[in-house]
């Protein structure tokens, strides 16, 4: 398919209504392609940034309590003091309000904050300089971060693995600073963003996700945080985390 | 699942199903009116509404699109809705996808660092129809075919209109960009 024809699905890849085949098509165009790459990061910022300047208005607990009551079931006779009773459930109705509401905002940040990677990953891969510090040299990426990170960590010998170490850059994920280890498997890239362990970032926790089908990875070792992201296949993905966290873990 | 129960609508599912939704409910309701009061009015007018029409819900079929669109009626049929439908007048009823054609600008490129409140100056700007079908999509993440339900469109307009809010939300913020360049 032509560039043009591409840039007229953009939105549909970005709102993910494209069929699957298309999509993976569309994916793999993006890969060579870096107006359309560019053109599918700025709509996906520009996606992202009307969601949270969109979920502007919060109802006050007191208007939830009062339309509960309207819709809840019509009220039983009860022998216990009304008072009592009303109290109780509007300090219940409140605290499950609290909790559903900083349910839904830590989720809401989860997702952001995966998707801001996603976003990291591909617009890096479409840039004409991936990495900052071309080497396929261990001891040679890890010094080029000191004094730009306040933070060090340790890089796995490749040396008989299938994987291959490209190169480093620093990038920044919600305004904090964090390495960008960028590897590869056979013509699979690998982005590792590697930071320090605090929110929103955290909240990824120890876990494997789908992100715009990547396989998305993430670990908390020795303070830093650890998240992985490739089109690789989530198994070979296993065998660098594995590396990775044997040599932190060291 | 029993929507109504001897022959009256079944409350405790009905809350169970609907309060989930109250928070979003409220969001839109405020973007829709400008004004939080009447906002809570459209809320608990359509909170009451759906409680009544529960036992013709039909089971199987979306319950989120059918309380956005209870929503939506109501407000339509509401004095600010009224005045807001007639003073609006879209452009030719727009039928099939119609194709973002945009040039990405370095301004579009940088909006992950626009001021929020800027976007949401130009979301209100929004005409209601490019508004609606926006929010839907990006706020509440609904699929194309859930909008279409939610607002009894073809989801070639919802296409169609979210490609011109999308438009136009970029041309709205670059012009922004470009004012505060020159001060």
């Amino acid at each position: 398919m032509a560039c043009s024809e591409w840039q007229s699905k953009i939105d549909l890849y970005v709102d993910s209504e494209l069929p699957a085949d298309d999509a993976a098509a569309f994916g793999e165009h993006l890969r060579g392609c870096a107006e359309c790459s560019a053109s599918a990061l700025s709509r996906t910022r520009m996606k992202r940034a009307v969601m949270s300047a969109g979920r502007a208005y919060h109802p006050s607990p007191e208007f939830r309590a009062k339309v509960r009551q309207q819709i809840g079931p019509p009220a039983r006779k009860s022998s216990r003091i009304p008072w009592l009773s009303l109290g109780l459930a509007t300090a219940a109705l409140v605290i499950v309000g609290l909790i559903s509401v900083q349910f839904a905002l830590s989720r809401a940040q989860t997702r952001q904050v995966a998707s801001e990677i996603a976003d990291l990953h591909v617009s890096n891969l479409a840039s004409s300089t991936p990495v900052d510090v071309v080497s396929t040299d261990r001891h040679t990426v890890k010094p080029w971060f000191q004094g730009k990170l306040p933070f060090t960590f340790d890089l796995p010998e490749l040396a008989g693995t299938d994987f291959t170490l490209v190169g480093g850059r620093l990038v920044f994920i919600e305004r904090e600073p964090a390495a960008l280890l960028l590897f590869k498997y056979r013509s699979h890239f690998i982005s590792v963003f590697v930071l320090p362990d605090s929110a929103p970032v955290s909240r990824l926790g120890d876990s494997l996700r789908k992100q715009a089908s990547f396989n998305l990875q993430s670990w908390q070792q020795a303070g830093l945080r650890y998240v992985m992201i490739t089109d690789a296949e989530a198994v070979h993905a296993q065998r660098l985390a594995n590396l990775l966290q044997t040599t932190a873990g060291r | 699942m029993n929507f109504l129960v001897r022959d009256r609508p079944n409350h405790e599912l009905f809350e169970q199903m609907a309060m989930p939704l109250f928070d979003s409910l409220y969001n839109f309701a405020c973007w829709l009116t400008s004004d939080r009061t009447e906002a809570e009015d459209l809320v608990q007018e359509t909170m009451v509404k759906a409680l009544r029409g529960f036992g013709s819900f039909e089971q199987g079929t979306n319950f989120r699109a059918w309380m956005f669109r209870i929503l939506r009626n109501t407000f339509l049929t509401s004095r600010t809705g009224l005045k807001v439908s007639s003073t609006v007048a879209l452009e030719d009823e727009e039928e099939g996808p119609a194709v973002a054609v945009t040039n990405e600008t370095p301004e579009s490129i940088l909006l992950g660092a626009l001021d929020e409140k800027a976007l949401q100056s130009a979301i209100e700007q929004l005409p209601i129809a490019y508004r609606e079908v926006i929010l839907l999509c990006e706020v509440e993440e609904m699929s194309y075919r859930e909008i279409a339900e939610a607002l009894s469109i073809p989801i070639g307009t919802v296409m169609s209109r979210l490609s011109r809010a999308r438009t136009s939300l970029r041309e709205t913020l670059s012009s922004q960009n470009r004012k505060v360049a020159l001060r």
